[in-house]
């Protein structure tokens, strides 16, 4: 009777996700509901024997995936996971069928599933996969029209965390919000963090100004950005704790940041080869999970230098012989990393930023006013030319003009066919901003425009 | 010419997007050539407002907003009464606005005490009103924005409403009124922020502060065509 109702869930899952695939329609969440409409506790049944390790927190979950797959041993790392970043239950629940027959064996033997969770999703994925290691990133504003505040998405981690007891947990050491929640579990903690200075020497309001223990003021001796550094609160004591696995310091450039590790009591250098100061954060989380895992850290961290950005995330397009990076940016602290990186760019470019108010962005864009776009202008080129794209284009235009930009090098863009036109026309570098419907829009117009042929497949698992 | 505007809390009530708010009233008054000093006070900060010609109140978050009662009772709640009643030139946003009320009554029946400000009071509703909104003002025509709030909002006495909702819920959901008007306190559910696309609620707010120190003031026009296209493009999109 099991083997049946697998048998039909598999099917069925399998079987529309093909079907979604015909008619030109990627996705993983409609099989993925189906399939967990019909089997509840599918999931489950699919993970048995496998180590799983789960991937938490506001940003970096599929980059810090991504980076954690490359680092397993060699003939590991076709392991599940989610690699389109759909990382609901049902998306999760697709990527587990899709790598097995219609009676639910897998293909090819596998050890271990890397799966990036929501964090509202984490109790349900943390109860049905009993995972190895849950690691929480950090804990940021974003879509607070779909989570509420700050300190319930930090609620929702914390009763995943506890239901998954056994778990090793990696918490952000540098990030309180994170690192207090491992006083409030009974998991085995590791901590990891960056012990220096990012060089970003941009400074603004903080998510979690005040201390969750006692309300007096954090402090910080040492901030790497936004609030994470190596905060402490003199009221009450609290700190950040010191870290199992750390950045001691980083040279970043346009291609990526060397940097020096301390695991234990091992030093040694690495390069991580995407860039933007906030990899360094990922590639240390995702070291913290492998050296949870028994793995030797040295050796695992030369991997880093092969991580390549996954889709949307940094990644490089060309056309016309022109240089095209589509950067995803969806809450201010991740808006501020891509301008931080942008402000890099010295020589004349074109900037596109997207912005969409669909259900999967969340339809509240008022972040877009938090993050440092004075910041951006006043280290902007006088040459550049800007182009805002978008259910919300004109949303992107006024937060653009009252940054200081001159309106008159700002376009709104109508559209798929101006996006194209505008994209082919230019001179110099282009840099795409996007949030993430805007993001997977514009990765599927990149696509055809250049006649890569069906890349569905590497997007949606 | 100047004019001198505060921003109370940054520091705890400082939702998405409230610095919209303060980044439009400057660059409106800089495009004019009229200097804005900018300052900020926070939690545990004493200064009477009396020096400052506008007073800005964002939105916070349940756990921020338990942490600043103490310090309105030190004396920063009456500060802020007494600026409203004397005239002074407020923009209270959700969280903000609720405080500038009497109080909030929890769904246990519980009251938490705010200033007394204006009269209007709070109660906790079931179900959070959450989304795009619009309200039609007579005073500053059409306003857009978005509303995020568990709180439903009652006017009473002398306050009237800012506007009559067209879409979303405003105040309380139930009396299709959104925001309030005291004097020269304007308060809304509004984030969003409320200010950029809304260039003539902004203005409006900019001249009251500046007639009540110069007298008759006439501000400037700019071209806000791209304010008005970002207004009218989602209030197209909305079928109003």
């Amino acid at each position: 009777m099991k083997n049946l109702r697998l048998f039909f869930t598999c099917a069925a899952c399998k079987i529309i996700h093909y079907v979604l695939r015909l008619l030109g329609r990627g996705g993983t969440a409609l099989p993925g509901s189906v399939a967990l409409r019909l089997y509840p506790g599918i999931i489950e049944e699919l993970s048995k024997g496998l180590v799983c390790i789960v991937v938490s927190g506001t940003n970096g979950k599929t980059t810090t995936s991504s980076m954690i797959r490359n680092m397993l041993p060699e003939q590991e790392r076709s392991c599940i996971s989610n690699r389109s970043g759909a990382n609901m239950t049902n998306g999760i629940a697709a990527s587990f069928i899709l790598e097995t027959d219609f009676f639910g064996r897998r293909k090819k033997e596998k050890k271990y599933a890397v799966v990036e969770c929501d964090e509202a999703f984490l109790f349900d994925i943390s109860r049905a996969l009993r995972p190895e290691i849950i690691l929480v990133a950090n804990i940021f504003r974003d879509q607070l029209d779909r989570y509420g505040e700050v300190s319930h998405i930090r609620d929702l981690l914390r009763k995943g965390i506890k239901a998954a007891p056994e778990a090793t947990v990696c918490l952000n050491g540098d990030c309180p919000l994170t690192a207090t929640l491992g006083e409030e579990i009974p998991n085995k903690v590791l901590y990891f963090g960056v012990s220096t200075d990012l060089a970003s020497g941009r400074e603004k309001s903080s998510d979690v100004p005040r201390c969750l223990r006692c309300g007096g003021m954090y402090e910080y001796r040492k901030r790497t950005f936004s609030h994470l550094g190596d905060w402490y609160c003199p009221a009450c004591g609290a700190r950040r704790p010191l870290p199992d696995v750390s950045v001691t310091a980083a040279f970043p450039d346009k291609e990526g940041t060397d940097i020096s590790f301390l695991c234990g009591d091992i030093e040694f250098d690495a390069r991580v080869s995407v860039p933007g100061t906030y990899n360094i954060y990922n590639a240390v989380s995702a070291l913290s999970v492998l050296y949870a895992l028994g793995a030797d850290p040295s050796k695992t961290a030369e991997r880093l230098g092969e991580c390549r950005p996954p889709f949307g995330r940094m990644e490089e397009f060309e056309l016309n012989g022109n240089a095209i990076k589509l950067m995803l940016a969806k809450n201010p602290e991740g808006m501020d990393r891509i301008l931080e990186y942008l402000s890099m760019e010295k020589d004349p470019a074109m900037f596109v930023f997207a912005l969409n108010d669909n259900y999967n962005d969340g339809t509240d864009i008022s972040w877009i006013w938090d993050a440092d776009f004075e910041g951006f202008a006043s280290e902007s080129n006088k040459d550049n030319r800007y182009f805002t794209f978008g259910t919300r284009k004109r949303d992107m235009l006024l937060r653009l003009k009252y940054a200081g930009l001159d309106t008159e090098k700002i376009k709104l863009l109508d559209g798929e066919n101006d996006l194209t036109v505008a994209l082919s026309e230019s001179e110099t570098k282009v840099y795409i901003a996007a949030n993430y419907t805007s993001m997977l829009n514009i990765w599927d117009i990149l696509n055809t425009t250049k006649g890569r042929g069906d890349r569905t497949k590497e997007k949606w698992n | 010419m100047e004019l001198k505007m505060c921003h109370i809390y940054p520091d705890l009530l400082n939702l998405y997007g409230d610095r919209g708010n303060t980044v439009c009233m400057e660059k409106r008054l800089q495009w004019r050539g009229i200097e804005c000093l900018f300052a900020e006070v926070k939690y545990g900060d004493s200064d009477p407002l009396s020096d400052y010609d506008l007073i800005f109140i964002g939105g916070g978050q349940d756990f921020e907003q338990k942490l600043l009662m103490e310090d309105l009772q030190r004396g920063k709640g009456n500060n802020i009464k007494a600026a409203a009643e004397d005239g002074k030139t407020f923009l209270a946003i959700c969280g903000g606005y609720q405080l500038l009320g009497h109080y909030y009554q929890m769904s246990d029946g519980t009251k938490c005490e705010y200033i007394g400000a204006i009269d209007v009071f709070t109660v906790a509703g079931e179900k959070r009103m959450i989304g795009n909104t619009a309200c039609i003002s007579e005073e500053a025509g059409t306003i857009v924005g978005f509303e995020n709030h568990a709180g439903k909002t009652f006017l009473s006495g002398t306050v009237r409403s800012l506007g009559t909702v067209l879409k979303g819920s405003g105040n309380n959901g139930e009396d299709g009124r959104e925001g309030a008007r005291y004097k020269n306190v304007f308060a809304t559910y509004y984030h969003g922020p409320v200010l950029p696309k809304n260039p003539e609620l902004c203005d409006l707010i900019l001249k009251t502060a500046l007639e009540r120190k110069y007298g008759f003031f006439e501000l400037q026009p700019l071209d806000d065509s791209a304010e008005n296209a970002a207004k009218e493009g989602l209030l197209r999109s909305w079928k109003l």
